[in-house]
């Protein structure tokens, strides 16, 4: 019994903000590929660049190869060690792009989000300013920590496919951009069963469409995927935020003392679960405006919206048979020939292995509305002519 | 002058005379005006649960009215089994009541389905519950006024069920519900051969039974069936006994045991006197009601309703059944057929003597009923208008209005006595007296010339007349000797 991811939604703010800035940014490169190919083949045997590598594929002389090495530690891509220069994760990142790094200091444009799911990760975007004509409308304001990040910590923009980049070091002074211009972005976390980890989050919305082509391109439909940078707590888990989900729901069954173990569905009372529920044994939960992730003192996720899902449900302690009834009269429908009653019996059986099905004459006498089920029979006008006209009922001779 | 003469027949005695096979008037209390429409709405009214109903028309607005109304008030589940209201012979007022309660019923929430092969009628009260109830019309539903008959069948729901059942699944053409029309979903896995307790059933599926749809015939086995063991008493109502040959030699057979009480209730129909003489030779008894048209049979503690079709020519073979009362069942429905027995217009009696005849009565002969005629009466004076004018004046005693009159059968009465006048014949003006020969004259002492014969004698050609005098019996006596003598007429002066 498979049960529902939670999908979580909210939206984030992105503001921009311009500041001089020495950022290095993924470009095109001639060598920087190949040297990180050759870097991770190393790595695969347990050993790492040297000057004498880079030149089986690079024809340099000596001093420049180890020149060249150096500028990959300074760019970040490469780290020194013992046995040689290994990969950084930026390194790996560039690799994966097929692509070098380069260090610009010029004015930037970065993207900056404050969701606290993506601290660590604030930083969507960075351009170039090259047009400085509304520079003028702003005003300097301090930095502080807006664009304070780990020493090692390199960004991957969501608005330009393949670009990456890590800033160096910045002015302390900027000018942020007209809230007019801010930016709503739809995060998504997904919440799977038997997740562990950080979250996995990802990011939609329309960006700004900005110039460029193909690689270049920058802006329109957005669609990135990123992993929290902070781990997710112990509390955390799917099993503390599904109940959390479902009381904001408003359906009581999962409030009712639910469970420890959900894999096998939530004991639901017969008389509160819908048709729909009561068929395919899953309780839909439509989409919930608002619910706080919150327990206090340990933590508090924030407001999200919460798409809908379907819970797995079981019948209820000494209602299988009741249930039972209930689907045979489905399965049976409007069909009455003689088999029609023992291959509905069958099919619920399938899914009750306890259940007992039902000869049609019985069947047809629970819609009289004076068993258990009450009026509340499938197809009850149906079975109800059964019964009056004795379709089903066979004298013993 | 001698006067006409005023004469009186011995009386004469009919007491034996047979009139031959009479319908006796039997002074039946006053038949109840039957409930009829009545009873079956009051039966509709009681519904709690279901109504199952049979019915090929529905065109009296009164039922129509009570069936929705039951439906409106007790959310009863309502199965009507009727027909499509098009058959040719329909005419357009009955057409429109058909279809208008058809579109009544239907919006009410019943669910209808057509057939024209259910020939049985009748009507099932919350059928399976402990207060199921039915009612059987085998002619079709009384109308507010109709004396059709209707017959509480408390004890046969149960069969009738099953029998509505079994023409609902297999019968069924078209069915019609709220959410609309579309065609009956039939079920050839229902069983049509499935006995039913307290049922008979003719049942064709096909016009002409196959291997496959071999056609059920019950019914008259189970006539034979009940009629075969029966000591006691054998009640037949049957509208036409003399198409029935086996029915005929049972009821014969039964009427020859010692102590057996058998009864049949019939119609006046000229094709069945020889049938029904000979049964009431046999010792049946046979009475007359002219509103049998259903057949019954109650034979010791078993009884037999049969609701079966018109037999019209255009009816489709169908199904058609006998209800089969047994033991608690059939002193209700002896009681019934009692009451109708002791309503019944008249009894068939044999060969019957005038002596015997008490009540008003008509022939049964070979053509339709006459009037009644009224019983006769112990004697009666008859006078016949004609006078007769007696051949002579001597013969005044043989009269033939007697010999005619004494046979007369329409008398009515058990002792007749005639009485009519005789005229004495005249002396015709023509004749002339003859007279004594001088000889003759002078042998008596009398004058030569013109002496008359004693009596006087007249003469025209050849015949003669001698003249009356007097009318003393004895003169007369006399007087007729003398004319036989001489081949003479006796005449009474003229004037």
């Amino acid at each position: 019994m498979s049960l529902p991811s939670l999908i979580l939604r909210r939206p984030i703010t992105v503001r921009f903000v311009d500041a001089m800035a020495v950022v290095r940014v993924t470009a095109e490169s001639a060598e920087w590929p190949a040297l990180l190919r050759l870097a991770a083949d190393q790595e695969r045997q347990s050993a790492g660049l040297t000057a004498e590598l880079v030149r089986t594929v690079l024809p340099l002389p000596t001093p420049a190869a180890r020149a060249l090495l150096t500028q990959g530690v300074d760019l970040g891509l490469l780290s020194a060690g013992d046995v040689g220069h290994r990969l950084t994760a930026l390194g790996r990142a560039c690799l994966r792009q097929d692509l070098g790094l380069e260090s610009k200091r010029s004015l930037w444009r970065f993207a900056v989000t404050d969701e606290p799911l993506l601290a660590g990760r604030q930083l969507l975007h960075v351009e170039e300013r090259r047009d400085l004509g509304d520079l003028e409308d702003s005003r300097l304001t301090d930095a502080e920590e807006t664009l304070a990040t780990e020493p090692d910590a390199f960004f991957s923009s969501v608005a330009q496919r393949g670009l990456l980049f890590a800033v160096t070091r910045t002015s302390t002074q900027l000018r942020p951009v007209p809230r007019k211009q801010d930016l709503t972005l739809m995060m998504e976390v997904e919440v799977r069963p038997g997740q562990e980890g950080p979250f996995n989050l990802r990011l939609t919305g329309q960006w700004p469409t900005g110039k460029g082509a193909g690689r270049d391109r920058v802006g329109g439909a957005i669609d990135a995927r990123l992993t929290c940078a902070l781990p997710r707590r112990a509390d955390q888990s799917y099993a503390d935020l599904l109940p959390m989900a479902a009381a904001a729901s408003g359906q009581d069954f999962l409030a009712a003392g639910g469970p420890a173990d959900l894999s096998t569905g939530y004991p639901a009372k017969f008389a509160e679960v819908p048709t729909e529920g009561r068929l395919n044994f899953r309780l839909r939960v439509p989409k919930i405006p608002q619910v706080h992730f919150k327990v206090p003192g340990q933590f508090d996720l924030g407001l999200f919206e919460v798409e809908a899902f379907e819970v797995p449900i079981v019948p209820a302690p000494g209602e299988a048979d009741l249930w039972g009834l209930w689907l045979q009269c489905h399965a049976l429908g409007a069909d009455r020939s003689p088999e029609a009653p023992a291959r509905a019996g069958e099919a619920v059986r399938k899914r009750l292995p306890s259940y007992q099905p039902r000869s049609g004459a019985e069947l047809a006498r629970t819609a009289l509305g004076r068993g258990p089920l009450g009026r509340d029979v499938p197809h009850r006008a149906a079975l109800l002519e059964a019964h009056d006209l004795l379709l089903w009922e066979h004298p013993t001779r | 002058m001698i006067p006409p003469v005023l004469k009186t027949s011995e009386p004469f005695h009919y007491h034996d005379r047979v009139l031959g096979d009479l319908w006796s008037r039997l002074d039946a209390p006053a038949v109840e005006t039957p409930r009829g429409l009545a009873d079956v709405l009051e039966a509709v009214a009681q519904a709690r649960h279901t109504l199952h109903v049979a019915l090929p028309l529905l065109t009296i607005p009164a039922f129509t009215d009570a069936l929705a109304t039951a439906l409106a008030q007790h959310r009863l589940r309502a199965y009507i089994l009727t027909s499509d209201g098009l058959a040719t012979g329909l005419s357009p007022a009955d057409k429109q009541a058909h279809a208008e309660a058809l579109a009544k019923l239907s919006a009410a929430g019943a669910t209808l389905q057509s057939t024209s092969r259910l020939h049985a009628r009748f009507l099932i009260v919350d059928a399976g519950e402990p207060t199921a109830t039915a009612r059987v019309f085998p002619l079709g539903l009384p109308g507010p006024t109709g004396t059709e008959p209707v017959f509480a069948v408390p004890t046969q729901a149960r069969p009738l069920q099953e029998a509505f059942a079994l023409a609902w699944w297999r019968l069924s053409v078209d069915r019609l519900t709220k959410q609309g029309g579309g065609k009956a979903t039939l079920q050839p896995g229902f069983p049509a051969d499935r006995p039913i307790d307290g049922l008979a059933l003719d049942l064709r599926l096909a016009d002409k039974p196959t291997a496959e749809a071999p056609a059920r015939t019950e019914i008259a086995a189970r006539l034979k069936a009940i009629l075969e063991p029966a000591q006691q008493r054998v009640w037949v109502t049957h509208p036409t006994p003399e198409t029935q040959t086996f029915l005929i030699e049972a009821l014969l057979a039964k009427a020859a045991l010692p102590g057996a009480d058998v009864r049949l209730l019939t119609t006046h129909r000229p094709a069945a006197m020889e049938t029904l003489r000979k049964l009431a030779l046999g010792g049946v008894q046979v009475r007359h009601r002219a509103d049998v048209r259903v057949v019954t049979c109650v034979a010791d503690d078993q009884g037999l309703l049969l609701v079966t079709g018109t037999g019209a020519k255009d009816e489709k073979p169908g199904l058609e059944l006998a209800l089969h009362f047994t033991a608690a069942g059939t002193a209700a429905f002896a009681a019934t057929y009692e009451t109708a027995w002791n309503t019944a217009e008249a009894a068939l009696r044999p060969q019957l003597k005038m002596g015997e005849i008490k009540s008003p009565y008509q022939l049964a002969g070979t053509g339709p009923l006459g009037p009644w005629l009224p019983p006769p009466v112990e004697s009666k004076l008859v006078t016949l208008e004609t006078p007769w004018t007696a051949p002579s004046a001597t013969d005044l005693a043989g009269s033939p209005p007697h010999k005619d009159a004494k046979d007369d059968p329409t008398c009515g009465a058990l002792t007749l006595i005639y009485r009519w006048t005789v005229v004495p014949p005249k002396l015709p003006a023509d004749a002339k007296e003859e007279f004594m020969t001088a000889e003759e004259a002078a042998k008596l002492g009398l004058p030569a010339a013109r002496a008359p014969f004693d009596p006087r004698r007249f003469s025209r050609g050849k015949e003669l007349f001698l003249l009356a005098e007097r009318n003393d019996p004895i003169y007369l006596g006399w007087l007729r000797q003398v004319a036989a003598d001489l081949k003479a007429r006796v005449v009474v002066p003229r004037g």
